[in-house]
C-alpha cells in the first residue's frame, strides 16, 4: 500500500514547482569579442516560452520564442528558425546560452539534464554551481509570493560570462 | 512643408536639459517597464541620459563615442556613435537639424494651437525603429514615440525642459569607475 509520507521541503526546493511565469529583468552578456546588454521580458508557459529583447533606450527589439516543435528569432525583419532556443540566443548575444538550462537555472535549480556540483547556503538554499563547463552563482534572495527565488544570476564559462538581474517575477503556475 | 518646420525647430535647439518618463509597450499594448531619469543634449551629438529605475543605467555620447554603462551589471560598452540619427533618435536634438531632411520621411501630424506633432519614417533599410512621433509644445520637445519592427513601442515623456542654457562640458565625457567591465567595440 501507498504509505503518503509529507516530506517537509524546504522553501526553496518548491521552485521546482513553479513551471509557468511572467518575469522582467535585465541580461548582461560578455563573450570575448563583444559584449551588450538588453531589457528582458520572459514569458514561461505549458506550452512553450518567449524571451523579448530591447536595447538600451528600449528599441532595436528582438523576440525569442520556443515551443515542442522548435524555436524562433524575430529580429528587425528577419526571421530564424532552429530545433532549440539556444542556437538562436547564440544569433543574438554571440554566445550559446543554455536557453533549456537558464530555464532551470533562474530559479536556482540545477538542470536535470547533465550531472553538476552544488554549493549551499546554511539554509540548504543553492548558492553555486557547476554544469555543461558554466560556473554560477546566485543571489540577491527575495521571497516571490510563498517562495524564495535569486534575483541575480551570475555565470562564467571561458571568456563568456553573462548576468541576469531579475527585476519582477509573477509566476503563474 | 514639415520637413523644413521640423529643421527650424531643432535648428533653434542648442541645448535641452529635462526630466523624462521613459514607458515601453509591447506590441500587444502591454506594458512592458517604466523608466525615469535626467537628459541632457547639446551640439554636436552630444547627449546625457541617465536612466534611474527599474535599473540604473547611464548613456553618454561625447559626439564621438557612445558609452553605455548598466550599473547593476557592473558593465560599460563603449562604441563608435554610428553617424545616422536613425540609430539613435537621441541624435535629433543633438545632431545636424538638416541630417533629417535625408534620414527620414517627415509628415505633420495633429496640430493644436502651439502643439504639434512630427511623423517620421526613416529612409534606410533595416533601421532599429520604423516609426518616429515627436510632440513639440512650441519650441519644447513634449513627447517622443518609437515604433520597431517587432511592434514594440517606447513613448518618453519630456518633463521640465529648459531649453539652450549652458550645460557644462563634463557631463557629456564619461570615466568607466574602477572594477567595472568595459567592452570597448571598434565596428
Amino acid at each position: 500500500c501507498a504509505s503518503w509520507r509529507t516530506v517537509e521541503v524546504p522553501e526553496h526546493l518548491n521552485a521546482a514547482t513553479l513551471q509557468h511565469w511572467d518575469l522582467s529583468g535585465r541580461l548582461g552578456y560578455r563573450t570575448a569579442a563583444d559584449g551588450g546588454s538588453a531589457s528582458l521580458e520572459w514569458r514561461q508557459r505549458s506550452e512553450g516560452g518567449q524571451i523579448l529583447f530591447s536595447g538600451p533606450l528600449g528599441f532595436g527589439s528582438a523576440e525569442l520564442l520556443w515551443n515542442g516543435e522548435g524555436a524562433e528569432l524575430r529580429h528587425g525583419k528577419q526571421r530564424h528558425q532552429a530545433p532549440t532556443p539556444g542556437a538562436l540566443a547564440w544569433m543574438l548575444t554571440g554566445m550559446d546560452l543554455p536557453v533549456d538550462a537558464l530555464y532551470y537555472w533562474v530559479r536556482g535549480l540545477p538542470f536535470p539534464g547533465a550531472p553538476a556540483q552544488l554549493q549551499r547556503a546554511d539554509d540548504g538554499s543553492v548558492t553555486g554551481l557547476q554544469q555543461l563547463g558554466w560556473t554560477l552563482r546566485f543571489d540577491r534572495p527575495e521571497a516571490v509570493g510563498h517562495l524564495v527565488l535569486p534575483h541575480r544570476v551570475r555565470a562564467e564559462r571561458g571568456s563568456d560570462r553573462f548576468t541576469l538581474l531579475i527585476h519582477r517575477w509573477v509566476p503563474l503556475s | 512643408g514639415p520637413t523644413e518646420d521640423l529643421v527650424k525647430i531643432l535648428a533653434g535647439v542648442q541645448s535641452m536639459q529635462a526630466g523624462f518618463e521613459q514607458t515601453i509597450l509591447d506590441r500587444g499594448g502591454t506594458r512592458l517597464q517604466q523608466a525615469g531619469g535626467e537628459l541632457a543634449v547639446a551640439r554636436p551629438n552630444q547627449f546625457y541620459w541617465h536612466a534611474e529605475q527599474p535599473f540604473e543605467q547611464v548613456i553618454v555620447s561625447n559626439g564621438q563615442r557612445v558609452s553605455i554603462y548598466d550599473v547593476d551589471l557592473e558593465q560599460v560598452i563603449e562604441r563608435p556613435l554610428s553617424g545616422q540619427m536613425g540609430a539613435t533618435p537621441a541624435l535629433l536634438f543633438s545632431g545636424q537639424p538638416e541630417q533629417v531632411a535625408t534620414e527620414f520621411r517627415v509628415e505633420l501630424g495633429e496640430q493644436e494651437g502651439n502643439r504639434r506633432t512630427f511623423r517620421l519614417t526613416p529612409t534606410g533599410e533595416d533601421p532599429l525603429f520604423t516609426a518616429l512621433e515627436v510632440s513639440f509644445d512650441g519650441q519644447a520637445p513634449e513627447t517622443m514615440r518609437l515604433e520597431d519592427a517587432l511592434g514594440q513601442q517606447t513613448i518618453i515623456d519630456f518633463v521640465d525642459v529648459r531649453l539652450n542654457g549652458s550645460v557644462e562640458a563634463a557631463l557629456f565625457r564619461f570615466t568607466p569607475p574602477a572594477g567595472v567591465d568595459v567592452i570597448r567595440e571598434d565596428e
